[in-house]
């Protein structure tokens, strides 16, 4: 058991899947549902925005062998509302800590979302919100959006001061240096912690037609090519910011890797591709540890 | 037309909820070479095998798994996306058949793998055919036989019509081979449509000709990867039979599998296929 946060909420490891990497009514067919849920810290949910959104054209992803895969979803979701009322209190059915991963368009859609949340009945349903202010996949991304996201993670802490917050930050568009800059403005706007990293940003041609086979051109790069960059992220992270807690993502595959992972300083750790390919890769990996 | 997830999702009419999903080792013990680029692909599951997962898959014909290589035989590889193989039939002792067709650099790994190569399965995934006892009108074309034929091939198989398009021009090989394991398994030889023009005006005098039943099946599946074809049918089928579940198998690229990504959703229904399908009501494609 550990207890990643001061709130004393224990978790039975360091493992959580990444948000919209795992669908929670797996839970009901995965033949060895127990043992995943015995190894498994926490279940995050797939990122919700305030209002339903259709995600972009297909295709939506492409595999790159070995190294990992782009994907181009666009964060696809019901909906806020939805979730709170829906997938919030079925996740949290399973008996597992759940984090609610939210995105705001802007800063007045991010102030909506925290009162709302705030005021759900399905409150005390979620442990940790996870501010995802790092999606490459939709239509603004730059530094001005996560200023807006700073915003947001500031009316979320007035509208819950006692949940902990973690800010899910990649380095994809600023590198390190932006990284640990966005870390520094998103605590001290109120996160508890860091989540990192998201995607990277990649490109995938077509052969045939010398084009980008995404329609939206780039994609968010994961998966173990990846794995090295989320390392050094974390590491840097953790030593620029002792105390707080750190979720490490980007290419965990292995339970060695996790364990590279919380060497490297992070508190938790976030696992992604890895359950694509078996879901139960997770809590195996967990176990492992 | 959109087309809401409540319209597209048969779950209804599923002879089961949806059954445990499994994950399991499989050797391959045969691959039979059908052309450079596809293979018939025999598996046989290891000692962790549970005769349990056969009768999952036999409560959803026209289910499938995901199957990677990965962590076995992709070069030491620790990633690789799984694939989605419908089985033609799957058996008790952990036998399974499918059909690979080299589509990237995994999938042409798998054709050409040897007798011996281990493959990671996990299923049985997606909503297959529904309630397969019933009279049934099938639609199929080159590529996707593994679906219909898992249906024809069920203990339970339905009254069935089927109509393949096109197999002289594609794939022969595979519609041969299929023809006879469809007669070794006593089960009706499909009636092949020599179609080559791909649309409605065409279609119907063909479909005239040959031998349709006079009653309505008690419902229709096209399992045709061309959108403008199977719409075509689709449409055929909802005036020629409007009473009939009208039905069609969807296979997109899959990164899960699981309905975790959203990478297969359809953009005009909003469904993901694999987890909302493969089998979707008639919807606007």
């Amino acid at each position: 058991m550990i207890v990643p946060f001061k709130d004393g909420v224990a978790y039975a490891s360091p493992v959580l899947n990444a948000a919209g990497t795992f669908n929670p009514a797996l839970l009901h067919t995965l033949a060895e549902a127990d043992a995943f849920k015995r190894a498994m810290g926490a279940l995050v949910l797939k990122t919700a925005t305030r209002h339903p959104r259709a995600g972009n054209p297909q295709p939506r992803t492409v595999d790159l062998g070995a190294v990992g895969m782009l994907n181009s979803i666009g964060l696809q979701n019901p909906g806020l509302v939805a979730m709170l009322q829906t997938g919030l209190p079925q996740a949290h059915a399973h008996g597992l800590p759940v984090w609610l991963s939210v995105w705001g368009d802007d800063e007045a859609e991010w102030a909506e979302m925290a009162e709302l949340i705030a005021s759900h009945p399905h409150r005390d349903k979620f442990h940790v919100i996870e501010a995802n202010s790092s999606c490459p996949n939709v239509a603004h991304h730059a530094m001005p959006e996560f200023k807006q996201a700073t915003a947001g993670i500031r009316q979320l802490r007035a509208a819950l001061p006692n949940t902990p917050i973690m800010t899910k930050l990649s380095p994809a568009e600023f590198g390190m240096h932006g990284l640990l800059a966005m870390a520094e403005h998103a605590l001290a706007a109120g996160s508890t912690g860091i989540t990192a990293i998201n995607t990277l940003i990649g490109l995938a041609m077509d052969r045939t037609t010398g084009e980008p086979v995404l329609p939206r051109k780039t994609g968010g790069y994961s998966g173990p090519g990846i794995f090295p960059v989320a390392l050094a992220s974390v590491y840097k992270l953790r030593e620029q910011f002792a105390g707080i807690p750190i979720a490490g993502a980007g290419g965990v595959s292995t339970a060695q890797d996790a364990q590279a992972m919380l060497n490297a300083g992070a508190t938790l750790v976030q696992v992604g591709c890895a359950s694509f390919t078996q879901p139960m890769r997770l809590a195996e990996l967990a176990q492992a540890l | 037309m959109q087309c809401g997830l409540s319209s597209v999702n048969h779950e209804a009419e599923m002879p089961r909820k949806r059954g445990k999903l499994y994950s399991w080792t499989s050797v391959v013990a045969h691959n039979t070479t059908l052309g450079p680029d596809e293979a018939l692909i025999t598996l046989k599951a290891d000692a962790g095998w549970l005769p349990e997962i056969a009768r999952q898959f036999y409560g959803a014909p026209g289910a499938f798994a995901m199957l990677t290589m990965v962590p076995h035989d992709l070069d030491g590889a620790k990633f690789g996306l799984g694939r989605p193989y419908t089985p033609f039939a799957i058996e008790t002792d952990g036998t399974m058949l499918i059909y690979a067709h080299a589509v990237g650099t995994h999938s042409r790994r798998l054709v050409a793998s040897p007798a011996g190569t281990r493959v990671t399965l996990t299923g049985p995934m997606g909503l297959g055919w529904p309630n397969v006892q019933h009279s049934a009108l099938f639609f199929a074309d080159a590529y996707n036989p593994a679906p219909v034929f898992s249906a024809l091939t069920h203990p339970d198989k339905p009254s069935a019509r089927v109509f393949v398009l096109s197999p002289d021009a594609v794939q022969p090989a595979l519609w041969s081979w299929a023809a006879a394991y469809l007669a070794a398994n006593q089960t009706q030889t499909p009636i092949t449509l020599p179609l080559t023009d791909k649309t409605l005006l065409a279609l119907e005098p063909f479909l005239d000709k040959a031998v349709l039943p006079p009653e309505s099946p008690d419902w229709i599946g096209v399992c045709v990867q061309d959108a403008a074809m199977s719409s075509a049918l689709l449409a055929w089928a909802a005036e020629r039979y409007p009473d009939a579940l009208r039905l069609r198998y969807a296979k997109p690229t899959m990164a899960c599998g699981t309905g975790s990504c959203y990478g297969c959703v359809e953009v005009t229904t909003g469904a993901r296929v694999c987890w909302e399908g493969p089998v979707l009501r008639d919807c606007s494609l």
